[in-house]
């Protein structure tokens, strides 16, 4: 394998992308594999199902439910104390994000949508749907 | 009938855990290692090879060890598999006697956390979790929030796995903490993540343990005494994109399944149970991983002291990881010391009485999209 296009070459990540997550429809910048159809976040270079290098830009949904959450009040990333969660997506993605709601509104399972706020350390972070019930 | 080159754990020494800050890695597991050696009856000279399981030790920590000792000119295998590493490490030594290349191994495990000052276990950057801010204590305290949910379980059955720990600790002169201290005391200690305070996170630390392992045929020949590997099973977790029930971590499923399948005895067996009780909530979510209960029983079988002297088996006897600590790669072979000195009657005011058969499991490391990076899990017999 001398011949130069066949030569690999590094990425500069396998999840690498500076774009603003939060896309100007309120959705959340990810990937769709050309090949299967499976979502990623962020976008994936490798599908992890078909590795499928096909992975095109895709606008996922921003809403979801909140599997769970925690107030970290110790950490070499972030001024404390700030909430992380784990988001169901609506078509069944999983991500760990900022969560950004009072304490007594927190619960598992409750209805969330991805939001930019100056609020979160990463500049963007999932919020209590409007009327969701604490 | 046991096989000629069965594997089987002829000596072992650990030195106490805690925070040494004026030791280096060898200086830390160099006293382990020979201690091993002197244990299990054999000189430098006989080991045919090296297995070391460390997280933070840089390079050629085991050779750095070792070299203390005069053992060179065998192979070295220096191991990282986050808080798997140290088992790992046995694994391997298994493996090789299993497989023909040695019939006596010596296995390192060894890390140093003070070097980092206190705090959170360092992450890898690269992480797309760790961008966002996730610590070690967060991914348990996260599952112990869904667990709060979905079962009928308060706070106070979190910190009782504490109180068990620091109580079987008490007893242990390896362990870092030897006091006990009450379910008010570890739900008033300062909060780490919600719903996990301080003292339900295993402390920083700094230890090295150390283990001999021995072919069947070897073992008999000199007519040593120690506990058979019937098992010892290593897994990597499944990479999964959308849901994932944080209450059945299934790397700690499959592996143990597998162990229970490779050494034709179950979790009913079992005297003694060294599991990784990095945080309270891992204890309650291994008793169902394990076996040693049905899943959604975790809390009863805690409640209910079955898992404590006088109890089915007892778990964590050494006061697991939350009164010695967690030096990453060194928790996985101090486990395996503990069974050992339990199935040689050695335990001395913990012994478990008449313990036959252990279990060790070690599983850990944050990466996205798994439930943990690596999971060890090892069964162990009384040699006859
Ligand atoms: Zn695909």
């Amino acid at each position: 394998m001398t011949d130069q296009e066949s030569v690999l070459q590094p990425v500069p990540d396998t999840a690498a992308d500076d774009r603003p997550v939060v896309t100007e429809n309120g959705g959340l910048r990810g990937g769709r594999c050309q090949s299967c159809g499976a979502g990623s976040f962020p976008r994936a270079y490798i599908c992890p199902s078909c590795n499928s290098t096909e992975i095109h830009d895709a606008e996922l949904p921003g809403e979801g439910s909140l599997y769970t959450w925690t107030t970290v009040h110790i950490s070499p990333t972030f001024a404390t104390p700030y909430t992380l969660g784990y988001i169901d997506l609506s078509d069944g993605l999983r991500l760990l994000a900022q969560v950004l709601a009072p304490q007594e509104q927190l619960r598992c399972d409750l209805p969330v949508r991805l939001a930019t706020s100056d609020q979160s350390p990463t500049g963007w972070g999932f919020v209590p749907v409007e009327g969701a019930t604490a | 009938m046991i096989q000629d080159n069965a594997a089987s754990v002829i000596g072992g020494a650990m030195i106490k855990m805690g925070k040494h800050r004026e030791s280096s890695y060898s200086g830390l597991a160099a006293p382990a290692a020979l201690g091993a050696l002197r244990d299990a009856g054999i000189t430098k000279d006989e080991v045919g090879a090296v297995f070391c399981g460390h997280a933070f030790g840089g390079m050629l920590t085991g050779q750095r060890i070792v070299k203390e000792l005069g053992i060179g000119d065998v192979p070295v295998t220096n191991v990282d598999n986050a808080c798997s590493g140290g088992a790992t490490a046995v694994h391997l030594a298994v493996r090789a006697i299993e497989d023909g290349h040695c019939d006596i191994a010596l296995v390192i495990g060894v890390d140093k956390l003070t070097q980092f000052g206190g705090g959170t276990l360092p992450l890898v950057q690269e992480d797309p979790e760790v961008q966002n801010g996730i610590v070690m204590p967060a991914v348990y305290a996260m599952r112990a929030r869904r667990f709060l949910h979905e079962r009928d379980a308060t706070v106070e059955d979190l910190a009782a796995v504490s109180v068990k720990a620091r109580r079987h600790g008490a007893a242990n002169p390896y362990a870092q903490f030897q006091s006990e201290v009450t379910v008010e005391q570890v739900l008033d200690s300062r909060p780490i993540a919600d719903p996990l305070t301080l003292m339900q996170c295993c402390p920083t630390g700094d230890g090295a343990a150390a283990v001999v392992l021995m072919s069947e045929r070897e073992r008999k020949r000199r007519g040593a005494q120690g506990m058979r590997a019937a098992a010892s099973v290593l897994h990597s977790g499944q990479f999964e994109a959308g849901f994932r029930d944080m209450l059945r971590p299934e790397i700690s499923y499959h592996s143990a399944r597998d162990a229970y399948e490779a050494a034709g005895f179950g979790p009913e067996d079992l005297d003694v149970v060294e599991l990784h009780d990095a945080f309270t909530i891992a204890e309650l979510v291994y008793y169902e991983a394990l076996g040693l209960c049905e899943p959604g029983e975790s809390v009863g079988l805690l409640r209910d002291g079955r898992t404590a002297y006088g109890g089915d088996v007892v778990v964590n006897p050494s006061g697991g990881l939350l009164s010695k600590g967690h030096p990453v790669g060194a928790s996985g072979v101090a486990q395996v010391v503990e069974a050992l000195w339990h199935l040689t009657d050695r335990a001395g005011a913990r012994q478990v009485e008449n313990a036959q058969r252990a279990l060790t499991h070690v599983t850990g490391g944050g990466i996205a999209g798994l439930d943990h990076g690596a999971c060890t899990i090892h069964l162990f017999e009384r040699t006859a």
